[in-house]
C-alpha cells in the first residue's frame, strides 16, 4: 500500500531524512518510532504530499505522489500531531465539508458520521462550533474527518496525543478494524507499549536514518520496545 | 520602578515592535533582508506620519492666530489638550481590551510569582506609551508653532513640557475604561461578530462624515472661536485655567487639571486591579447547542469551497470591515444616484458639451469598479490558511480550485452592491440596455482581477507567522500592494474610456465599454495563467 524509496528530504543543509526506505502492506498497522526531531513527521508529510522532497520516491496503491499527487490523496487520510481545523465551522458541517472533498454519497457520509461520532462520544456535540472544542474532542472531530472517507492508507502523526483513555481504545479498535478491511495503518508515537502491542511491524528512525525495521517480535526480540529503543539512543551517545 | 514590572513593559514594548517590523518586512521575522517592498511601506508610514504633523502644525497656525485676533489665545493648548486626547483614543480605544486583558501570555504570567497588580500596571504602561506616540504627533507640532508665532517663557514652556506626559495618561485611562466597557458588553451579548461590524461601520460612519464636513466645521470654528471660548470659560473652569496657566497668565491654573487626570488614572488602576482577575480568568458560558440529526447535503467540491471561504469570512469582524468597506461605498453611490441622480444628468452637459449621452454609465461603472478594488478581501487569504494548510494540501483538492474559491469571494462580497446602484440607475437614468450591462459587468470583472491579484500577490508574500488573524487582515504587505496595484490597473481603462466619451463628438460609448471589457477580461486571462503555472508551485511549496 506504501512503499517508501530512498526517501531524502533536506531542510537547507540539514537532512531531516536520510535514504530511508520502507514498505508497508495491505492489512499492516505500522508504527513508526524515533526522538523528537528523527524525521517521523517529515516521512509522514511526505508521503502525503505536504511536503516536496529532494530524492527517491514514494508510491501509494502503486501511484507515485510525485507524479500523480491528487489520485494518492484520494486514497489517504493524513491527521497532524496538532490539528488546526476550522474554528468557525461547526463539527457537523466540517464534517460534511471534509465528506463533499472525498465526493462521499449522501448515504455513505450520514451513516459514517453516525457510526464515528457516537464511537467517539461528540454527537451531542455536532452542533457547536469547533472553536468551542475542547482539545481532545478537536482530536476526535479530526480522527472521524481521517476515517470516515474509508481511505486506503491511513497517516497519523502521534494520533494518541490529548485524548483520553475510552477515545484512545477506541481509536486502536477503528484501527484494526480499517486493516482488517484492507487498509493500512502508518503512523508514529512515542508510547512505545502502545507500539508495542498494536503494531504488526515497527520501523525505529534516528537522525533520519531508519536503524532497524522488521516484525515487533523481531524489533524487540527478547527485550521491551522500550529497551531496544533506550539501548539505541545510549549507542549513539 | 519595579524590576518586574519594567522587565513586563519591555517584553509588550518588543513584542509590538517585532509585529511592526513583520509587517514591514511582510515576511516571518527571522528573515531580515531589507527589500524594495519594505522600504515602500516604511516610506507610507514616513509620509502618513508627517502629514499628519504638518497638518497639525499648519491647523495650530490658523486657529492660533484667530484666537490671537480675537483676544482668546488661553484657549490655544486647552483645544490642543481636547484634541490630542480624542485622536489618542480613537487610535487606542480598539486595542485597549486586547491589550490589557486579552493577551496570550495571561496563564503564564499568573503561573509565575508576579503580582497580578503588576501585570495590569505593564499593560497600562504599554498603552500609555502608545498614546504618547499619537498624543506627540499632534501636540509636537502645536508646541512648534506655537514657539515659533507665540513665543515660550520658561513657564508655559514648563507647562507645555509636563502636558507633553499628561495628554497621553488622560487618554490611557479613557482607553482603559472603554477597553473594560467594551469587554463587559460583549460578555452579555451573543452575536459579538454581528455587533463588532455595526460597531466598526458607524465609527467609520461617524469619521467619513467628519472628514466631509471638516471644512464647514473648520470655518464656523473659526467665526465663533470667541464663542467658543466663552462657553468653555462658563462650563469648563478647569479648562479654563489649564489655558490661563499656558499662557503664564495664572501658574497656579494648571494644577486641578493635572490632579485631575492624576486622579482619575490613580481611580481607573485601583478600579481595574480589583476587577482584573476576574476579568483575565473569565469564561464566557455558551448555551449549547444540541445536535440534531438532519440529511445531510452533498454538495460539489467547488462549491463545498466557496461556502467555506464565505463561512471563514463572515466569522471573522475585522475581516467584514475590511472587505465589506466597498459594498458599503456601493450603495452609498446607489443612494447618492437615487437622491440626485438627475442633477448629475443635467450637470455633465454642461461640464462637457461634446459628450456621449452614455458618459453616465461609463462614469457611474468606472466608479463602481473603482469601489470593488478597494474590496482586498483575497490578498490575506492564503496567509490565512496558515494553520490549516495541512487539511488542504493533503487532501485531493487541486490547488486551482482553491484559488477559484478564494478569488469568487471578491465578487460575491461586492455584488449586493453593485445590483443595488445598478438597479437605482436602471429606475433613475434614462440608460440603455448596454448601459446597464456595462454597470453590472465591469465592476464584477473589476472585482474578479482585484480578487485575483489578491492571491497572486498573497502567494509571492505569504505571512504564515501570525497568532491572531487580525495580524494578516490588517498588517501585511499583501494587503497594501495588492491594494494599490489593484487601484492603478482599474483606474488605466477608465481614463482612457472617460476621456474619449467626454470630449470626442459622435463618440459611440459602445468602444469604451468594449475596451474596458477586454482589458479586464486580458488582465483576469494573466492572472488565472500565472496561477495555473507558478501559482501552483508556490503553492506545493507550502507546507
Amino acid at each position: 500500500m506504501l512503499e517508501i524509496k530512498n526517501l531524502t528530504k533536506k531542510y537547507g543543509d540539514k537532512t531531516a531524512v536520510d535514504n530511508l526506505s520502507l514498505e508497508i502492506k495491505d492489512g499492516e498497522i505500522y508504527g513508526f518510532i524515533g526522538h523528537n526531531g528523527a524525521g517521523k513527521t517529515t516521512t509522514i508529510k511526505s508521503c502525503c504530499g505536504l511536503l516536496e522532497f529532494d530524492e527517491g520516491e514514494i508510491y501509494v496503491d502503486g501511484i507515485s505522489v510525485k507524479e500523480d499527487p491528487l489520485e494518492c490523496k484520494r486514497r489517504i487520510a493524513y491527521l497532524p500531531d496538532n490539528p488546526d481545523l476550522y474554528d468557525f465551522m461547526p463539527g457537523i458541517k466540517y464534517l460534511n465539508f471534509v465528506a463533499d472533498i472525498y465526493e462521499m454519497t449522501q448515504e455513505d457520509r450520514e451513516t459514517q458520521i453516525k457510526k464515528l461520532a457516537d464511537m467517539f462520544g461528540i454527537t451531542k456535540d455536532l452542533a457547536q462550533p469547533i472553536n468551542s472544542y475542547s482539545h481532545g474532542m478537536k482530536q476526535k472531530l479530526a480522527l472521524i474527518s481521517a476515517f470516515m472517507h474509508k481511505p486506503k492508507l491511513i497517516l497519523l502523526d502521534e494520533p494518541f496525543v490529548g485524548l483520553d483513555p475510552i477515545a484512545s481504545h477506541r481509536i486502536k479498535e477503528e484501527m484494526r478494524e480499517a486493516c482488517k478491511g484492507g487498509a493500512a495503518v502508518f503512523f508514529s508515537t512515542h508510547v512505545l507499549e502502545v507500539a508495542e502491542k498494536l503494531c504488526d511491524k515497527i520501523a525505529i528512525i534516528r537522525d533520519g536514518k531508519l536503524v532497524m525495521s522488521g516484525t515487533t517480535e523481531e524489533v524487540r526480540g527478547a527485550a521491551s520496545l522500550e529497551d531496544v529503543f533506550l539501548k539505541l539512543e545510549a549507542d549513539d551517545e | 520602578m519595579n524590576k518586574t514590572i519594567l522587565q513586563l513593559v519591555k517584553i509588550k514594548i518588543s513584542g509590538g515592535i517585532s509585529s511592526m517590523i513583520t509587517f514591514m518586512r511582510g515576511r516571518a521575522a527571522k528573515d531580515k533582508s531589507f527589500n524594495l517592498g519594505t522600504a515602500f511601506i516604511f516610506a507610507i508610514i514616513i509620509i502618513a506620519f508627517l502629514f499628519m504633523m504638518v497638518f497639525s502644525f499648519g491647523m495650530a497656525m490658523v486657529l492660533g492666530f484667530q484666537m490671537y485676533s480675537k483676544g482668546c489665545m488661553w484657549l490655544f493648548f486647552p483645544l490642543a489638550f481636547i484634541a490630542t486626547t480624542v485622536f489618542s483614543l480613537v487610535g487606542t480605544v480598539f486595542a485597549a481590551q486586547s491589550y490589557l486583558f486579552d493577551s496570550k501570555d495571561n496563564d503564564l504570567l499568573l503561573s509565575m510569582p508576579i503580582k497580578p497588580s503588576y501585570v495590569l500596571v505593564s499593560r497600562m504602561m504599554a498603552l500609555y506609551v502608545l498614546n504618547f506616540l499619537y498624543v506627540n504627533m499632534i501636540y509636537l507640532p502645536v508646541g512648534l508653532a506655537y514657539a515659533f508665532f507665540f513665543k515660550f517663557n520658561a513657564v508655559t514652556f514648563l507647562y507645555y513640557f509636563i502636558s507633553v506626559f499628561l495628554i497621553p495618561l488622560l487618554a490611557t485611562s479613557l482607553s482603559c475604561v472603554f477597553g473594560y466597557m467594551t469587554g463587559k458588553i460583549s460578555q452579555k451579548i451573543p452575536n459579538k461578530n454581528m455587533l463588532s461590524v455595526i460597531f466598526g461601520f458607524a465609527v467609520i460612519g461617524l469619521l467619513t462624515l467628519i472628514i466631509i464636513n471638516f471644512g464647514d466645521m473648520l470655518s464656523v470654528l473659526m467665526t465663533d472661536i470667541d464663542f467658543l471660548a466663552l462657553e468653555v470659560r462658563k462650563y469648563c473652569a478647569v479648562f479654563y485655567w489649564y489655558g490661563l496657566a499656558t499662557c503664564g497668565k495664572m501658574t497656579w491654573g494648571y494644577f486641578p487639571m493635572t490632579l485631575f487626570t492624576v486622579s482619575f488614572t490613580y481611580l481607573v488602576y485601583i478600579f481595574l486591579s480589583g476587577k482584573f482577575m476576574e476579568i483575565i480568568t473569565r469564561k464566557v458560558s455558551q448555551k449549547k447547542k444540541v445536535y440534531v440529526e438532519k440529511p445531510m447535503k452533498k454538495q460539489n467540491l467547488q462549491w463545498a469551497l466557496i461556502k467555506k471561504e464565505v463561512g471563514y469570512f463572515f466569522s471573522i469582524p475585522a475581516y467584514v470591515m475590511n472587505a465589506g468597506m466597498s459594498t458599503i461605498m456601493s450603495i452609498m453611490l446607489g443612494v447618492g444616484i437615487l437622491l440626485r441622480g438627475n442633477q448629475a444628468v443635467e450637470m455633465l452637459p454642461q461640464l462637457f458639451p461634446d459628450a456621449s449621452s452614455n458618459l453616465i454609465a461609463l462614469v457611474i461603472g468606472s466608479s463602481l469598479a473603482l469601489c470593488c478594488t478597494i474590496n482586498d478581501v483575497t490578498a490575506p487569504s492564503i496567509s490565512l490558511e496558515a494553520k490549516t494548510m495541512w487539511l488542504l494540501k493533503s487532501t485531493p483538492v487541486k490547488p486551482m480550485n482553491i484559488f477559484f474559491a478564494k478569488a469568487l469571494l471578491a465578487p460575491i462580497v461586492s455584488l449586493p452592491g453593485v445590483i443595488f446602484t445598478a438597479a437605482a440607475s436602471a429606475v433613475m437614468l434614462d440608460l440603455t440596455a448596454a448601459d446597464i450591462t456595462f454597470i453590472v459587468v465591469i465592476p464584477v470583472l473589476a472585482c474578479l482581477f482585484s480578487g485575483f491579484l489578491g492571491i497572486c500577490v498573497n502567494l509571492k508574500i505569504p505571512r504564515f507567522d501570525w497568532s491572531t488573524e487580525i495580524t494578516v487582515i490588517k498588517q501585511s504587505m499583501s494587503v497594501v500592494f495588492s491594494l494599490f496595484l489593484s487601484m492603478f490597473f482599474t483606474a488605466i481603462p477608465f481614463v482612457l474610456a472617460i476621456v474619449p466619451a467626454a470630449y470626442l463628438e459622435d463618440y459611440s460609448s459602445l468602444w469604451s465599454y468594449g475596451l474596458c471589457i477586454i482589458y479586464f477580461v486580458w488582465l483576469v486571462a494573466l492572472e488565472v495563467f500565472f496561477l495555473a503555472t507558478d501559482g501552483k508551485k508556490i503553492w506545493n511549496s507550502f507546507s
